[in-house]
């Protein structure tokens, strides 16, 4: 073993600091931690904005409350992806829910004047949080 | 911890299922090939598998299944047997770097690495498609019709086979591409164990950035462009009478067809790749004129199978629809425009090293080794490379800085896949000529 690591020392010491610097600068300790310690849909919420651009934070709340069909609307007025990649991804999105009048709308300005702006008095609204809304159709 | 054993078991099954048997290597080299270069080759010969299998999955899921488990099996099998003597593998420091690199990639992207505008809006639709259990015949009701599918088949494919079926595990099938294609190459230069580990930390640090793995389909390009440059130059040097033999061609079909496969811009690339082949004189006109079927094959299956599958033959939707207006694309060719796209190409050169870099050497080159095969290959590569960035933005519909804001660099960066080998090569004679005695005895 010693004559090994004798002969192989500049090739083990080279790949350890490599691999180190790999780690160091890529705050990988860290980021296992999380594999190790938070839920995947939770890590890859907080990648994203809450409630802005694609809000996949929001949908990633509303995932864990309501079952939703993978034929839920979403309307972003944000020139932004819808996030409904993220609504059908996972296990979640194969629990289909009888309830198929859920409509998601983010980043909705009341102030702003939107293209094909919808009329939130006409639908319920289940959940809110700033710009962000889940509504129901009366 | 259970996340990250099936992401270790995960590694296993990539790494053991795109493997090829020594004797099948052997038959495509005509000499002993090592465990990199195999499992280069495997990942090739997978893919291609993966893409034709793709045309049963959810029309007859049980053959789908069955050929893949048989094919997976075999590899799985001599992957254990040939290997199972790890004493007896080269380049073992080599082979660790490798894997440690691929494992610690893998956390990086378990972690979360965020989906670019184009993977939310196209890819990842297309890959869900497939994830709700539909045949590649329902693409035609996913975004962009006209977009090839097989990045997004191989996402899918990858994320279906592991225990957890996380998204992101399709996406390591990419990072493993990508370091396939680098340490192959790497290894193709036959160096001493203490070089090759410096040439792979150069290169990997040159090119690694973790929004590679977005779900953008450039790294695919760029990792199967350096592999066929790998190939390319490997039968190159070894040329006999001119001619390079029919199954080594039909390797360089499996490469080019799944270039055509991944983005509409491959096919443009293997059309430039040819043209540059047919400047090389030392290879025969028959070699040529085989090549050239293969070409026209690959072109004529990508139309034919387009239209069975009722996606669309033309070239990015909304981009280039008035392509054929004369009036329209008289209009494009300003003064203005160009001078736009000289401008973003000299600054995406900046932000890509290798390109920047092989460009110095091609011209260097062709001053002192005007009637080098290799040169005059390189030179034509890059003039046709030029053109089609060119003609990509001059062309376009949309808003001409927001496309090349938005799309010249990643353009630049699959280009740059075509030189990585003369970026290595000009790498190593660097080093050698430093002379760390250290490094190199």
């Amino acid at each position: 073993m010693l004559i090994f690591l004798k002969k192989n020392f500049f090739k083990l010491f080279f790949l350890f600091i490599i691999i180190l610097i790999f780690i160091v600068q890529n705050d990988i300790l860290r980021k296992t931690f999380f594999v190790f310690n938070r839920e995947y849909h939770d890590r890859i919420a907080k990648k994203y904005d809450f409630c802005d651009n694609e809000s996949i934070g929001f949908i990633n709340f509303l995932k864990k409350k309501y079952f939703f069909k993978n034929n839920t609307e979403i309307i972003n007025y944000k020139k932004a992806p819808s996030g409904k990649w993220f609504l059908n991804e996972g296990p979640q999105s194969k629990l289909v829910s009888n309830i198929n009048s859920y409509l998601i709308v983010l980043n909705y300005d009341n102030n702003k004047k939107q293209k094909n702006k919808i009329n939130l008095t006409n639908y319920i609204i289940l959940e809110k949080y700033k710009d962000c809304f889940l509504l129901k159709t009366k | 911890m259970k996340e990250i054993l099936t992401i270790l078991l995960h590694i296993f099954l990539i790494v053991s299922t795109c493997y090829c048997p020594n004797k099948i290597g052997f038959f495509f080299f005509n000499e002993k090939i090592n465990l990199l270069k195999r499992i280069e080759l495997g990942l090739i010969f997978n893919f291609f598998l993966i893409f034709c299998l793709s045309f049963l999955y959810s029309i007859n899921n049980l053959i789908f299944y069955s050929l893949y488990i048989i094919f997976a099996s075999v590899n799985i099998f001599f992957f254990i047997t040939e290997n199972f003597n790890f004493k007896k593998i080269d380049n073992k420091f080599f082979l660790i770097f490798f894997l440690s690199i691929f494992l610690l990639i893998n956390i990086i992207l378990s972690d979360g690495i965020p989906l670019g505008w184009d993977a939310q809006n196209f890819w990842i639709i297309k890959k869900q498609i497939f994830s709700d259990g539909k045949s590649v015949f329902d693409l035609i009701d996913g975004p962009h019709i006209d977009y090839p599918y097989l990045g997004s088949f191989l996402w899918f494919f990858y994320s279906k086979i592991s225990i957890l079926e996380y998204e992101y595990f399709g996406r390591s099938i990419y990072i493993y591409l990508y370091l396939v294609s680098i340490f192959s190459l790497v290894n193709s230069f036959k160096l001493k164990e203490n070089l090759s580990l410096t040439l792979a930390a150069i290169i990997f640090y040159v090119t690694y950035k973790s929004n590679l793995f977005n779900g953008y389909q450039e790294i695919l390009i760029f990792s199967l462009l350096v592999i066929l440059m790998n190939n390319f130059y490997y039968f190159l040097n070894k040329l006999k009478k001119g001619s390079i033999q029919n199954k080594q061609l039909l390797l360089f079909f499996f490469i080019l067809h799944l270039l055509s496969w991944i983005k509409a811009e491959g096919l443009f690339l293997v059309i430039v790749f040819f043209i540059s082949f047919t400047a090389i004189q030392k290879i025969n006109l028959k070699t040529k004129v085989n090549f050239l079927f293969i070409i026209v094959f690959i072109i004529f299956l990508k139309i034919s199978l387009f239209n069975f599958l009722g996606l669309e033959n033309t070239i990015q939707r909304g981009s280039y629809d008035n392509i054929m207006k004369f009036s329209s694309l008289i209009e494009k060719f300003s003064i203005d425009r160009i001078f736009l796209i000289i401008q973003y190409f000299l600054y995406g050169l900046f932000e890509n090293i290798i390109f920047l870099i092989s460009i110095i050497i091609i011209i260097l080159k062709f001053f002192f080794e005007k009637n080098s095969d290799y040169t005059k290959f390189n030179l034509i590569l890059l003039f046709f490379l030029s053109g089609l960035y060119s003609a990509a933005f001059i062309l376009t519909d949309i808003n001409q800085e927001f496309h090349l804001y938005t799309a010249g660099n990643r353009l630049i960066f699959q280009f740059s896949g075509f030189f990585l080998y003369i970026f290595a090569d000009q790498i190593i004679k660097i080093l050698a000529r430093i002379n760390l005695k250290k490094l190199t005895s």
